[in-house]
């Protein structure tokens, strides 16, 4: 039996035959080899865009939607605190009318002084004066600065050593625990006012030393108890004191709640512009529901680069007009594409030229800066270098009779009639219209989300392109490459402004530095041709792009 | 002129004009097994331009096990069986345990062009025609073969006889084969 691999000298004679053996293809081969390349690189080109736009598309949608809940749980919040708001105030004034009731006859509860020495003779007064004192607040807003700590601070303690009193704040939350004083103040003073009638008839005030003492920084002891200092009567004795002092602490941890949120238009309100006589009452706090964090006032600079859409979204407005010149021209009586123009000396076939341009890619890199001009508020502008290109497609070249050269036809080239041209058509094969520009964007943005590293920022402004040069190109090579500088002999302006709208999700990655992911559209504002050629573009980019920013102290 | 190792590198970046010297490196070399596994010119050249856009695809998964040469010929031989498989009907012929090598000792085709063989091998029958250069040119033995086809052994041996008789009728009939006498 004849092994399988065993071959004779029949097949060894056929194998040698073509040892070495070489034989050319014809001559176009190579082209269409090259064309089919070409054809799969942009296959795969396209998919890459198409997955870049529904990246962008996806990420807009992101964005909107993550700054619709942003908003949503900011104005919710506000609604849901002003609504507790309002429920503690009514729980205060519930908790104080029925210490007044209790206490009826003991107390003369409608006549009253406020704070400031102020008569309050009824609740209604206590609202307009309190509408009044949030009024002052605003104007009193702003932090002490760290002189006037300290000088208060020494005020405290110098009252601290006359009152003997032992508060229990933080000396880091000294602002918050001004504000929270304050608050408790305004709840003291209407409780005060209620025992009015067995006290003094003065009004109570927050005793300043019951912040910053460095000895006492135990915050978990909100529970801190007051003493009243009798300041008219002093033969009011300490057990009477010490009684009304329990009775308050106990109506007030009754409403303790309420307190914290009572009121906090008295927040900033400087409790150092009180008169001496207080009394002064313990009740918890909160820090947290007073720390609010100011943004410093930052500067960031970055590098940036995108990628995306580019589509040239030309339209023929004067096809008509020039279709007409065109068929009224001898020479030429059926050219398709209205956007060009010949010379007379120009020999075209009589065959439709067809040119069109489709959507393409952008890339954009540079650098760019920002400030935050408030605690929401930035303005941000930049630099970059931009590549945009349109596909497009067309079925005519143009061929120099003196060097043979042949050339695209597109329209950005305009009118043909420096040298004797003939103009012929072809199979219609891929072209490229890459635009090369410096772009210069400012916007301002909105930060509508900002919660740990992670912000959210919507912003939209203008950009100034200024065009470099675009460059026609056929994607198979058969054509000479021509780039056409900005200028005259150029039918787009050299400038060109842009609408810009976009988002930005920025995450802090370290200290100063922050990455940001950045989704944008753009849209000319105008034309980007110039007035005197027979089409109008507006480009339109969807962009999708990425940074890293540096913060400056 | 470049080297093999530097065509290659610009072929996987995408450099044009590297990919046309490779093409025109190779092509002439590659062409010659796409002829033997087609009818016709146009066929070949169909073949030829399939195959290098896989080479082109695939280049950067060459590990350089077999000299390139080697593999672009194996590229070139699956997409021909490929073109062919669908008009590719293998008769399932009588199994043929042995084919006699008459006259073999002395048998010699130096005096035909390799373009008089190629023309003899495009005139078989496809069937005859694919397991013949698979068989005798390219080396596979018919175990290799039938898996490849998926058809029997007996099939691509009787095939192989067929293609074999039709060659040798096809020579005889040029006479310049030599069976003993030069």
């Amino acid at each position: 039996m004849e092994e399988f691999n065993d071959k004779g000298k029949f097949e060894k004679e056929w194998s040698e035959a073509f040892e070495g053996a070489e034989l050319g293809p014809s001559q176009g081969l190579w082209d269409k080899i090259e064309s089919s390349l070409a054809q799969e690189e942009s296959v795969v080109y396209k998919k890459r865009v198409v997955y870049y736009k529904w990246i962008a598309a996806a990420s807009v949608i992101f964005a909107l939607f993550a700054g619709g809940v942003a908003l949503f749980q900011i104005n919710n919040n506000n609604g849901v605190e002003q609504i507790a708001r309002q429920q503690n105030t009514k729980e205060a004034d519930q908790s104080v009318t029925e210490l007044n009731e209790s206490q009826e006859g003991q107390f003369s509860p409608q006549v009253t002084e406020d704070i400031r020495g102020r008569r309050v003779e009824t609740k209604q007064d206590q609202t307009l004066l309190a509408a009044e004192d949030a009024e002052k607040s605003n104007s009193l807003t702003q932090i002490p600065n760290e002189t006037q700590i300290e000088e208060q601070n020494t005020e405290k303690e110098k009252d601290t050593n006359r009152n003997g009193v032992v508060a229990p704040f933080d000396a880091d939350n000294n602002r918050n625990a001004i504000a929270d004083a304050t608050s408790i103040t305004h709840a003291n003073s209407a409780v005060n006012e209620s025992s009015n009638g067995s006290l003094t008839g003065k009004t109570s005030d927050i005793d300043k030393s019951s912040e910053n003492n460095g000895s006492q920084t135990d915050l978990a002891a909100y529970d801190a108890i007051a003493l009243v200092e009798e300041k008219d009567d002093q033969n009011r004795k300490a057990s009477e004191t010490n009684a009304l002092s329990t009775g308050v602490k106990e109506s007030y941890n009754n409403s303790i709640a309420a307190v914290g949120l009572l009121d906090n238009r008295y927040e900033a309100l400087n409790p150092y512009e009180l008169e001496d006589d207080v009394y002064m009452v313990g009740v918890p706090i909160y820090p947290a529901i007073f720390t609010v964090e100011r943004s410093p006032r930052q500067l960031w600079a970055g590098l940036n680069m995108a990628t995306g859409s580019f589509n040239p979204n030309i339209n023929d407005v004067g096809a008509t007009a020039a279709a007409a010149e065109f068929n009224a021209s001898p020479v030429v009586s059926n050219l398709a594409d209205p956007r060009m123009s010949f010379s007379e000396n120009t020999d075209v076939e009589e065959q439709a030229v067809n040119s069109t341009e489709r959507s393409g890619s952008s890339y954009a890199f540079g650098l760019n800066f920002g400030k935050q001009i408030s605690s929401k508020w930035v303005l941000k502008g930049g630099v970059q270098y931009a590549l945009q290109q349109a596909e497009g497609s067309s079925n005519a070249f143009a061929q120099n009779q003196v060097t043979n050269e042949r050339t695209i036809i597109h329209p950005s080239k305009g009118t043909l009639k420096n040298a004797r041209v003939s103009i012929n058509t072809t199979d219609s094969y891929d072209l490229e219209n890459t635009f090369e520009f410096v772009s210069i964007p400012l916007q301002a943005g909105y930060m509508v989300f900002e919660k740990n590293n992670l912000g959210l920022v919507v912003s939209s402004g203008v950009s100034t392109d200024i065009l470099l040069q675009n460059t026609i190109a056929d994607t198979e090579g058969q054509f000479v490459d021509e780039s056409i500088r900005a200028g005259t002999d150029s039918p787009y302006k050299q400038f060109n402004f842009n609408g810009l709208v976009g988002t930005e999700i920025v995450y802090r990655l370290k200290k100063n530095y922050v990455f940001s992911f950045e989704p944008s559209y753009r849209i000319s504002l105008n034309s980007f041709t110039k007035s005197d050629t027979d089409f109008i573009s507006r480009p339109r980019t969807l962009q999708f792009g990425f940074g890293l920013k540096y913060i400056f102290d | 002129m470049l080297s093999e190792k530097e065509l290659v590198e610009g072929c996987i970046k995408g450099n044009r004009n590297a990919q046309r010297d490779f093409y025109e490196y190779y092509s002439k070399k590659v062409f010659i097994t796409c002829l033997r596994y087609s009818k016709c010119q146009d066929e070949a050249e169909d073949i030829l331009q399939e195959c290098f856009i896989k080479v082109f695809k695939n280049l950067k998964n060459f590990r350089g096990d077999s000299k390139l040469e080697t593999w672009i010929k194996r590229i070139a031989i699956n997409t021909a069986l490929n073109y062919q498989r669908s008009k590719l009907y293998l008769f399932p012929m009588v199994d043929v345990e042995h084919v006699k090598n008459e006259f073999e000792e002395d048998f010699t085709l130096s005096n035909y062009h390799f373009k008089e063989l190629l023309k003899m091998i495009q005139e078989l029958p496809s069937g005859c025609q694919v397991i013949f250069n698979l068989y005798a040119i390219e080396g596979y033995n018919h175990k290799e073969i039938s898996e490849m086809l998926g058809v029997s052994v007996g099939t691509s041996k009787s095939q192989y006889a067929r293609a074999k008789s039709l060659l040798k009728e096809m020579l005889g009939e040029e006479q310049k084969v030599s069976y003993g006498r030069v």
